[in-house]
């Protein structure tokens, strides 16, 4: 069966640009080539988002991971780039989870009700990299056990 | 170029072949070797400046000396945007989505200084 998620996707979409505009955080959106990045200047609070991004179930859990970074600021704001001083990787992943969180308030708001971790990454197009931090999150809101395989996979 | 230069200089120091930083740097296919007679793009100056353990301004000749420490504070004209996950930024790109976050910027505060007069 298909099951067309275009609709669902633009109203977290909308949520997600709402919530920037209510953290006094600025946002602009295109559509650009599909391999260009979207990108957050941290300490002038402005997201600029790839809405044409190859992979199309990501771009909601990249607005987040956006609004994460400027969320998150940090001592490293005014510094020239993130990569040059070795912090890319921890404020990378720092984003990735605040995006993980923020998109999971928003299914609990919608009352999607997900079981496991598996589905609920899978139905908001989180990337696979995210399945061990889902794991702790479903664990820590939900009291759902991690099976230890899994975690160790990841 | 300079950038080049600099990079292959850096590179036999660190005993690394240029392949080797491109790729530990994570960009794409022989970028480095395209610095020959093109400048780089911002980020991926920052990425090879990382890897070499040596600063964007002396790669790009601002300074001769290649020690990092020395650059701790930044101009403003020089800050990048995050990228994500440290994706290649080509410089056009960087260069388009600035504007229209520069624009939406001048806007967003024009809108606040109307709220506050109001």
């Amino acid at each position: 069966m298909i099951v067309d998620n275009s609709e669902r996707k633009n109203r977290l979409i909308t949520y997600l640009f709402n919530y920037a505009f209510d953290n006094d955080i600025g946002y602009v959106f295109y559509k650009t080539n599909p391999r260009y990045p979207s990108l957050a200047w941290k300490w002038k609070r402005e997201i600029a988002i790839n809405m044409n991004w190859h992979n199309q179930d990501e771009v909601p859990f990249t607005i987040g991971h956006e609004i994460g970074h400027v969320m998150l600021g940090g001592p490293n704001t005014k510094q020239l780039c993130c990569i040059a001083y070795g912090t890319q990787i921890e404020e990378e992943k720092d984003a990735d989870i605040y995006s993980l969180h923020l998109l999971y308030k928003y299914s609990c708001a919608q009352e999607d009700n997900f079981y496991d971790p598996l589905s609920f990454v899978k139905a908001y197009g989180i990337p696979n990299r995210m399945i061990g931090e889902a794991y702790k999150m479903f664990a820590e809101e939900e009291g759902y056990d991690a099976p230890d395989l899994m975690m160790e996979n990841y | 170029m300079i950038e080049f230069e600099r990079t292959k200089e850096l590179a036999k120091k660190n005993k690394l072949t240029l392949l080797e930083v491109n790729d530990k740097a994570g960009l794409g296919k022989r970028t480095i070797y395209n610095w020959k007679d093109r400048k780089p793009g911002s980020l991926a100056l920052s990425a090879v400046a990382k890897v070499l353990h040596t600063s964007t301004d002396y790669l790009s000749g601002r300074t001769d000396d290649p020690n990092p420490h020395q650059k701790e504070t930044v101009s403003l004209d020089h800050e990048v945007p995050y990228s994500y996950h440290g994706y290649h930024v080509p410089e056009e790109y960087l260069n388009m989505v600035r504007e229209l976050m520069e624009k939406d910027i001048r806007e967003r505060r024009a809108r606040k200084n109307d709220r506050g007069q109001q």
